[in-house]
């Protein structure tokens, strides 16, 4: 369920309070940011899943209903923008290769530990990075992951599980065990 | 449990969501196998570094350009709505200038055409009437202003209709009077 400062700020910004909106914004806007961040490995096309997100979320606050949280259904939101942009860039030859999906050093995080994490989840395949960025990093159970990515818990299970072996490899080149 | 029935295991107890009788027989077989223990290890180390991430923040061109965005829909929705004030506010004067100028010119207000009308065609006009009042408190975007004054548009030419109807029906029973013709 929604807390309570998002359930008042929902009801004003469907008035039209745009400062309403922006209150919502200002509480979410972070985690939005690094979950396009986290999925699609580099900071224009997060930018534009970013804005994308927020924009319709605007256009469309009178169609939440408050059923579940209002994070989870602007974060839903954000991953919906996220994949489109990710189909749209299969499109494009020139993105194919893992490292030219663009990876981008400056805007990862401030630490070398956070720069290593946007780097080693840049080498897996959409599917084991969504799921991973959502279990892992952003802490939703599987059944909420799988709610958002529209596949079952199970699937989602899988994709986090082969995910982590693929960065296991990544980060451990001599692995003795595969 | 030999090490592949263990591997299969292994992830979820290095998430720590591996309890009861299998987290015991992954415990005892990692005590005695060195091959799974550095595979724990691995996959530990992985899930040490997942939690590094942190959020990160969002650029605040990212967020200037949003709520610009927000503002410029929010100016629309705002002069759309005060169009359809308008726009209801005409329709209604309209409508009673109408009315007035039949009754004036001897014609009934509500012309003999409107009832040999069927059901589902007056059904029509009242609803895209209705709608232009439920509009006139809403918000709206581009698309749905669109079918909004689709439907204002409609509902015109309905009334526009309506008018030449009862002037015909006016003029046809004045010739046949007449004519003396009986209709």
């Amino acid at each position: 369920m929604m807390t309570d400062s998002d359930i008042a700020l929902v009801a004003r910004a469907v008035e039209g309070d745009e400062g309403a909106f922006q209150g919502l914004m200002e509480a979410h806007k972070d985690m939005v940011y690094s979950m396009a961040y986290r999925i699609l490995g580099n900071a224009e096309d997060a930018q534009d899943a970013f804005q994308e997100t927020f924009v319709s979320a605007f256009r469309n606050l009178k169609k939440f209903r408050g059923d579940s949280k209002f994070s989870t259904w602007l974060y839903r939101i954000a991953l919906n923008r996220s994949r489109d942009i990710l189909s749209s860039r299969r499109r494009r030859p020139q993105h194919e290769s893992i490292h030219e999906e663009g990876f981008d050093h400056a805007a990862a995080d401030s630490t070398d530990a956070g720069t290593d994490v946007q780097e080693a989840l840049s080498t897996l395949p959409p599917d084991y990075r969504t799921a991973i960025t959502l279990r892992c990093i952003m802490g939703y159970t599987y059944d909420e992951a799988a709610d958002m990515m529209g596949i079952p818990a199970g699937t989602v299970k899988t994709y986090v599980f082969r995910g982590k072996d693929e960065l296991r490899k990544v980060l451990s080149p001599g692995a003795a065990i595969t | 449990m030999n090490c592949d029935e263990i591997k299969a295991l292994l992830y979820e107890y290095c998430d720590g969501e591996l309890t009861g009788a299998d987290a015991e027989n992954v415990r005892a077989h990692l005590a005695g196998c060195a091959g799974c223990r550095a595979l724990a290890a691995e996959l530990t180390g992985v899930n040490s570094l997942l939690k590094t991430a942190s959020p990160l923040r969002a650029p605040d061109a990212a967020v200037s350009n949003v709520l610009s965005e927000v503002r410029t829909i929010s100016a629309r929705r705002k002069r759309a709505a005060a169009g359809v004030h308008w726009l209801g506010f005409a329709l209604a004067a309209a409508v009673l200038l109408i009315v007035a100028g039949l009754d004036a010119a001897g014609i009934s207000p509500i012309p003999a055409e409107f009832g040999r009308l069927s059901s589902a065609a007056r059904e029509t006009i009242f609803s895209n009437i209705g709608s232009i009042m439920d509009r006139a408190h809403a918000h709206s975007d581009f698309f749905t202003e669109a079918v909004f004054y689709a439907k204002a548009a409609g509902a015109m030419l309905m009334a526009c209709l309506l008018l030449v109807a009862a002037v015909e029906e006016h003029f046809a029973r004045r010739l046949a009077h007449k004519f003396h013709i009986t209709r």
